[in-house]
């Protein structure tokens, strides 16, 4: 078996809330709260949830942008901690990011030329020509003409943004990709074309990656493996296949419920989300025991107290909680309130 | 005919609003609109960015703002025309009778004001006399209505002190006060997280079910019209392109550009194709329509017919319409559409 790209062991980002006159420390916001990753070379993990769970603070802190609070990153089996600065460079020109804002990630006073040099300038490249040609390349690469590269990010349009933000992650012929949110910001249209752009050049340069999403239809067609984050936790992760069929952690089976589904629509069929209304908890006063247990229509007396373990279902799944059913299990023993229906607190 | 019939609520013919910019740039947002919508209905209307969909919805209430002009066009609410209603009559309209909710829960309040200030002050709108009890009579009804029931404690609190999605269920409150007969949601969920959106589309319907009101609800989003809406209505550069109920449009979409939105939604359900088909460039610029179908250059069927002529909206069957000269067959689409 070959070597994992990026491995990530119980992970922790927490930042101080500090007040007052000496900026007494007084709480603790746990935005990341002990997360394991694995990604092997060309495979696709997605990370799924919603907003405020600390996605995009996850992957700041692998990119190295902040530091984590606790844990190790591994890349190519190797301690971020123990690496050399010339290391960490080079580790650092196979791992890039897409981020979710094309409007604000490119420099509005570069032309699409100068954005895509940048990397290859601060990459040691020093031959003009050379730049050019791999820029050129690289724009035809995600289906948009050379003569794209004078304008300025101001006169293209949404997708035309993402796909030069694309080109400059790839510019550099990186092996794993971070991409957050690469589609959310895009109409409907243009979310197809670029995942299957995505997906070509994953094909092409056999490309590992690190999809975050924030609903699970998104991700169907791309992911090899989900992780469920919800409150800095993952909850569930499996092979995707096995989460769309056997999801076994309440919260999955919601977000599967509550994703767009145009079969749902055709049948006609009442809609109901087995789920209690109210919102995520707060980073900074996260709940005791299960950190689902607020929302979540099953939870009893323990799931209140006791943190639940990682328990494996089968090969590869893991989930976080007491009482891991599938939906068929919980609606069959109709335990408090599993009939389904929306429970107003 | 149609404006002595019972059913109908809402009528739009024909509606047009352009924007007539400094530069001399004519921009037309809405190009030609018609559609009815039935009492106790939810009508979905769906299309990308830039499509329409919200001049449409602000030309109903008549709020479209300078440079914005309704050319021309019949709207009848309850079967009188709406742009025939002077400023004064349509103000009192405006809330009483049709409401909107808008996109972004975070702009639509005052941040100064506590929620209870603030529904006691839309309350007040078109009931200036009324005393402090019907106030609180009515600002608890709303709020019950979207399924708040600590109330009282809700309206001491300010805005901020509440998330996006909470905002959203006040606002709804607020704009169901005096229960309309037509609430327009434009893009009501597009902001919020998944179970969120989940959330607010339950409290719709479930609205909707206590007040028998009619839904206008405006998204990009397909997954919320197939489970929320009776009706829909493609828009594309300014125009309806196809209007049916929800069952015949989802399972036999006849314009291409349904399908071409159809088939680029990403599905929980598996597909044959395993590369979503994704509709290939971009919408046409509406300072220059192009002279025939605004679709006909993004279109895989598009034939020599349609980038000279602009196909009109036609009846092909008892309640489906279509603005296409070639509307495609089920056997033409089953392919990229049908799910496995």
């Amino acid at each position: 078996m070959s070597e994992p790209i990026l491995k990530v062991v119980n992970l922790k980002k927490h930042y101080p809330i500090r007040k007052g006159m000496f900026n007494k420390q007084v709480a603790t916001r746990y935005v990341v709260d002990g997360v394991d990753i694995e990604i092997m070379p060309g495979e696709t993990v997605a990370l799924v949830g919603e907003s405020g769970c600390g996605k995009s603070v996850l992957l700041r802190v692998l990119l190295g942008i902040e530091d984590a609070t606790e844990g190790e990153i591994y890349y190519y089996g190797k301690n971020t901690k123990e690496m050399s600065k010339q290391e960490s460079r080079r580790i650092r020109k196979k791992v890039q990011m897409i981020f979710q804002d094309a409007a604000s990630a490119l420099h509005p006073r570069f032309t699409v030329m100068e954005s895509l040099s940048e990397p290859l300038l601060l990459g040691g490249m020093k031959n003009k020509r050379e730049i050019e040609k791999r820029v050129c390349e690289t724009l035809e690469k995600v289906g948009m003409d050379a003569s794209y590269r004078f304008r300025s990010p101001g006169s293209l349009s949404g997708g035309q943004r993402q796909r030069v933000l694309i080109a400059r992650s790839l510019v550099e012929r990186p092996e794993l990709i971070l991409a957050d949110e690469p589609i959310s910001a895009l109409d409907v249209s243009l979310q197809a074309q670029v995942l299957n752009l995505l997906m070509d050049l994953q094909d092409e340069y056999k490309l590992a990656m690190l999809f975050v999403a924030h609903d699970l239809a998104v991700v169907r067609q791309i992911a090899n493996y989900i992780m469920i984050v919800y409150a800095g936790h993952i909850l569930e992760a499996a092979p995707s296949s096995e989460i769309y069929s056997n999801a076994h952690h309440p919260y999955t089976q919601v977000l599967l419920e509550s994703a767009p589904s145009i079969s749902r629509g055709v049948r006609n069929e009442d809609f109901h989300l087995n789920l209690k209304v109210g919102d995520a908890p707060d980073p900074a006063n996260p709940p005791s025991g299960c950190v689902f247990h607020t929302r979540c229509v099953y939870a009893d007396e323990r799931c209140r107290t006791e943190v639940p373990e990682k328990r494996e279902i089968s090969p590869g799944h893991y989930a976080c909680c007491h009482k891991a059913k599938t939906a068929k299990e919980f609606a069959q023993e109709g335990c408090a309130d599993g009939k389904g229906g929306c429970v107003k607190s | 005919m149609e404006q002595t019939n019972h059913d109908i609520l809402l009528e739009v013919k024909d509606l047009r609003t352009y924007f007539h910019m400094p530069d001399g740039v004519t921009i037309k947002a809405v190009d030609g609109v018609n559609f009815t919508l039935k009492k106790g209905r939810v009508l979905g209307i769906i299309g990308e960015s830039g499509s329409g969909k919200s001049v449409t919805s602000r030309a109903i209430m008549q709020i479209v703002d300078r440079p914005g002009k309704i050319e021309t066009g019949e709207i009848y609410f309850k079967g009188e025309n709406l742009l025939d209603k002077s400023e004064k009559e349509m103000a009192s309209l405006r809330g009483s009778q049709i409401s909107l909710i808008f996109q972004d829960p975070n702009t639509s309040f005052n941040p100064y004001m506590t929620i209870g200030d603030q529904l006691r002050q839309a309350y007040r709108v078109h009931r200036r006399s009324a005393g402090k009890e019907e106030c609180e009579e009515a600002v608890r009804d709303a709020l019950k209505l979207v399924g708040i029931s600590n109330w009282e404690e809700v309206c001491k609190c300010y805005p901020c002190q509440y998330s996006a999605g909470f905002r959203q269920r006040i606002f709804i409150a607020m704009a169901m006060i005096f229960k309309p007969d037509l609430l327009i949601a434009d893009e009501p969920t597009t902001s919020l997280g998944i179970t969120i959106q989940a959330e607010i589309i339950q409290a719709l319907s479930d609205i909707k079910d206590q007040v028998g009101n009619s839904v206008i609800i405006i998204t990009h989003d397909f997954g919320v019209v197939a489970q929320f809406a009776d009706d829909i209505f493609v828009m594309y550069a300014g125009r309806c392109v196809e209007y049916s109920p929800k069952r015949d449009l989802l399972v036999a979409p006849r314009h291409p550009y349904t399908v071409g939105l159809l088939r680029s939604v990403p599905l929980l359900e598996v597909r044959k194709t395993r590369r979503l088909k994704s509709i290939p460039g971009f919408p046409p610029d509406m300072a220059h329509p192009p002279e025939g179908c605004p679709f006909a250059v993004r279109c895989e069927w598009a034939q020599e017919k349609c980038f000279r002529e602009q196909p009109e909206l036609v009846q092909i069957s008892e309640d489906r319409l279509v603005a296409c000269h070639y509307p495609l067959m089920d056997y033409e689409t089953a392919q990229d559409t049908r799910l496995d």
